[in-house]
């Protein structure tokens, strides 16, 4: 999917459990905030549709936030399975 | 992972050592997926048949370089439609309709798509090959 992201919006910590996920910061400046299961903080990355990275591979079961950096922010999102809502145990809360 | 630079150098590397001028780097969870998912480095003079996919439309996403995607008529025989892309032109991804016959082109060296389909990997048979 496409995935329009403005500065502001609110991604909980969460996690996929059935799949990593394949992003592409197709336009626009997004920063991903890896967690361990104690929410700390233990990796930053910066996408940047006009810098170096632009593209990212969340891994299965990674704990993970963004926070959008740019308006007009857009990211392409590809998971395997069908679509499934966060459960309680996917969302980890400070 | 971060799919950095060197990543994409590398298989533009290894794109340019194959015969067949690109090369695929997966990035399925494993082969037991329902769906696909990879990276395709592609240099200009690739052979690729016009070809088509029946059981899923296919999403593809420039990452670098700039590439032609070609459409083709079964009946006429004839490309219809050319839709460049390039990650910071007009337009930069495009979804391939299921069945719709289609190729690609690189324009430059360095060209790297992603590749997102449904479904598990199928061998393209020969019903979908378009010759002209």
């Amino acid at each position: 999917m496409l995935n329009a992201v403005e500065p502001g919006t609110v991604v909980p910590i969460h996690r996929h459990h059935a799949s990593s996920e394949t992003v592409v910061v197709i336009r626009g400046k997004i920063r991903w905030i890896f967690y361990d299961e104690n929410v700390n903080e233990t990796e930053r990355v910066l996408l940047d549709a006009n810098g170096e990275n632009r593209m990212l591979v969340v891994e299965k079961d990674r704990w993970y936030s963004l926070v959008c950096l740019e308006s007009g922010s857009v990211l392409f999102e590809s998971k395997a399975g069908a679509y499934e809502p966060l459960g309680e145990e996917d969302i980890l809360t400070k | 992972m971060k799919i950095t630079q060197a990543i994409l150098d590398d298989l533009t590397a290894q794109a340019k050592a194959s015969p067949r001028l690109r090369m695929n780097y997966d990035l399925r969870n494993s082969a037991s997926d329902g769906s696909q998912r990879m990276l395709n480095a592609i240099e200009p003079g690739s052979p690729l048949p016009i070809h088509r996919h029946r059981l899923s439309s296919e999403t593809v996403v420039c990452l670098r370089g700039r590439l032609v995607e070609e459409f083709y008529d079964e009946l006429e025989r004839r490309c219809t439609e050319a839709i460049e892309l390039s990650p910071s032109g007009s337009v930069v991804a495009l979804n391939i309709p299921i069945g719709q016959w289609h190729t690609v082109r690189a324009l430059e060296s360095g060209t790297v798509i992603i590749e997102v389909k449904d479904g598990p990997y199928e061998p393209t048979g020969e019903e979908d090959i378009l010759t002209l």
